[in-house]
């Protein structure tokens, strides 16, 4: 698998789903942590 | 300073007679770890040292059950060192390093050195109610046996018999140590695992540091706890396993799953659960399967059985304390039924976790990633099992290699999800998840394009310093304590609770024997022969005594010379004022009396 190329449309959907993971991320951890919220007045 | 530098090159000299024990024991396994099995170099030492930990702590516990000194332990452990003297890098190759690598070496070494500072804390750690309370008990009688009213103690302590080998040959600061170097072997077998689901040699790498990414899995690493040995145990297993059609390897798959089984109850489902993939996964027509199946669970047996008959043995049921529907079958004198209910209630209590409906189990991914507060700040598992995890799943799992992983990831994650949640038993499952996501990183770095690899360097940058980060400050007391004498006293004085009781009573030498009479006290401080009315979960060691006022009258008879008492979060002190003792010590939220006969004489 070292050499392994991913078809272009599966690459598309990992991609989006990374996406996906990482504004997660930042709804639930950044958005969402008590600094953040301090910060904005919440 | 001199003293405390002292201290700490005592318990780092035991942790590498320890270590270098294992793995003299663990050269008896090297051959059949070598023969015909696609382990990596790196991957074979550390199942030859962790084969070797869990004979070690097998070899301690027998022969425990006859005599337990600081010499007989010295003996085990140049017996099995002298086993195999060659110098562990010999014959080996090893890899290259990489930043993933560097990365899962500096945590290790963090925990490690975290390790070394001195248990502290009270009876709701349970390095302190259990864990490490028999060593120093073990010694004073001279054996290895449960001590009768901490029921916990009954659990199997394969990895506990390491700790008390390198605390009775050096001081408290060992186990800790000794327990975080696990953490280094199961990241050398999920990097073999990603490489064997066939990532590229940086995903494998990074998969080492992702498993060593995970607040889940490190946050208690250097508590003396057994949860990563544990993994660590199931991880070989498996991989054993699933590796060839071959009874033998089945029955070596069998002893690392037998170790699992005397490391926690919890090996019990698990080796269940791997031997019915033994018989689903394994080649061939159904007789070899079942002859597979059987090796595996013979050697199992062998490897892990005698905790459970020693404890049926002495305590009356081979799970001890035996939960409710057990207790009808093994009913124990000394653990009642209305106990096992209470225990049983606080430990679905305890387990609920996020929850065990359908939809908790689907949210179940998300909620591991983004709810870090959860398990009282356990930091969650970090984003690349979530990010990568699928991608590596979708490439491997037509590979038959590849389904059996995932089909135990899987299982391992619904025996969690509808048993016991606490995040830290999930371990298995997460090693799975962080080989999985090195496989999906792995490939997806080496695809054309840019968007995918800049977000693939960001989800695994965040993962990364999400775990380093918490690695550095769920520890930085202890740190700052292994490195500063003065504040390791400091951290000592205010973490042990009672802290100027016990220094009374480990001082005296008129202590003989001492009533300790709220079950919660953390009597791993007390260093003299005690006795307790009532344990932890209810557990009666004395017939008839079921409460402080039924002890009253009868101390002396224990053979008990002074009585503690503290007055453990407002329940009041249990000992009364007048007339059963006098009054010697009192300080906040503790007393010291001492018992007296009619005429006065202690």
């Amino acid at each position: 698998m070292s050499d392994k190329q991913l078809p272009e449309s599966k690459l598309r959907l990992a991609t989006l789903w990374m996406l996906a993971v990482l504004a997660g991320y930042f709804v639930f951890n950044i958005l969402g942590s008590r600094t953040v919220q301090g910060l904005l007045g919440k | 300073m001199m003293a405390h530098c002292l201290q700490l090159a005592w318990a780092i000299g035991a942790v590498a007679f320890v270590v270098i024990a294992a793995w003299g024991l663990g050269g008896c396994l090297q051959r059949w770890l070598r023969d015909g099995t696609g382990l990596l170099d790196s991957e074979c030492a550390a199942l030859r040292f962790l084969g070797g930990a869990g004979l070690l702590g097998l070899v301690t516990f027998l022969t425990g059950l006859f005599h337990f000194s600081v010499w007989s332990s010295v003996a085990i452990l140049a017996g099995a060192a002298l086993l195999n003297v060659r110098f562990p890098w010999s014959g080996h190759r090893w890899p290259t390093v990489s930043s993933g690598l560097l990365f899962a070496g500096a945590v290790v070494v963090l925990c490690v050195i975290g390790g070394l500072a001195r248990p502290i804390g009270h009876s709701d750690e349970d390095e302190i109610s259990y864990h490490l309370l028999g060593p120093p008990i073990w010694l004073r009688e001279q054996r290895i046996a449960p001590v009768p009213e901490e029921s916990l103690t009954a659990f199997p302590a394969t990895i506990e018999m390491l700790y008390g080998l390198a605390r009775v040959i050096s001081n408290d600061r060992a186990s800790g140590a000794l327990g975080a170097l696990f953490l280094g072997v199961l990241v050398w077998q999920v990097r073999g695992l990603a490489r064997l689901l066939g990532s590229t040699v940086l995903g494998g790498d990074l998969a080492a540091a992702f498993i060593a990414g995970m607040p889940a899995v490190t946050s208690t690493v250097d508590h003396s706890f057994v949860d990563v040995p544990y993994a660590a145990f199931i991880l070989a297993s498996a991989r054993l396993a699933f590796e060839g059609s071959r009874p033998r390897l089945a029955m070596l798959a069998g002893v690392f799953a037998g170790f699992a089984l005397g490391t926690k109850y919890f090996g019990m489902p698990a080796t269940l659960l791997l031997a019915l993939l033994v018989l689903i996964f394994h080649t061939g027509s159904v007789v070899p399967r079942m002859k597979n199946v059987a090796a595996f669970l013979v050697a199992t047996g062998v490897a892990g059985g005698a905790w459970y008959a020693r404890n049926w043995i002495v305590l009356g049921s081979p799970v001890y304390p035996p939960p409710p529907l057990l207790w009808h079958w093994f009913p124990t004198p000394t653990f009642s039924l209305e106990s096992s209910i209470h225990l049983n209630a606080l430990i679905i209590e305890r387990g609920v976790g996020f929850g065990h409906k359908i939809t908790d189990l689907l949210l179940l991914p998300f909620r591991l990633t983004y709810w870090t507060a959860s398990f009282h700040g356990g930091g969650g598992m970090g984003l690349a099992p979530l990010a990568f995890g699928p991608v590596g799943l979708a490439l491997v799992w037509k590979q038959r290699a590849g389904l059996a992983w995932a089909a135990l990831g899987f299982m391992l994650t619904l025996l969690w999800f509808y048993s016991d949640q606490e995040f830290r038993f999930l371990g298995p499952a997460a090693a799975i998840y962080a080989a999985f996501a090195g496989v999906g990183v792995g490939v997806l770095l080496q695809q054309p394009g840019k968007l995918h690899r800049w977000l693939a360097f960001a989800a695994t940058g965040i993962s990364l310093g999400i775990g380093g980060t918490h690695a550095i400050t769920n520890r930085a007391d202890r740190l700052h304590s292994v490195l500063s004498p003065a504040c390791s006293e400091a951290r000592y004085r205010e973490g042990v609770p009672y802290h100027d009781a016990f220094e009374y009573l480990n001082s005296r030498a008129d202590v003989k024997k001492v009533f300790v009479c709220q079950p919660f006290t953390p009597v791993y401080y007390l260093q003299k022969p005690y006795t307790v009315a009532l344990g932890r979960f209810g557990v009666q060691p004395h017939p008839g005594i079921r409460s402080v006022a039924d002890a009253i009258g009868g101390v002396r008879s224990l053979g008990v010379t002074h009585v503690i008492d503290v007055n453990y979060f407002d329940t009041g002190f249990a000992w009364p004022d007048t007339g059963a003792g006098r009054l010697l010590h009192e300080a906040k939220n503790v007393r010291i009396y001492a018992c007296e006969d009619a005429g006065g004489r202690q």
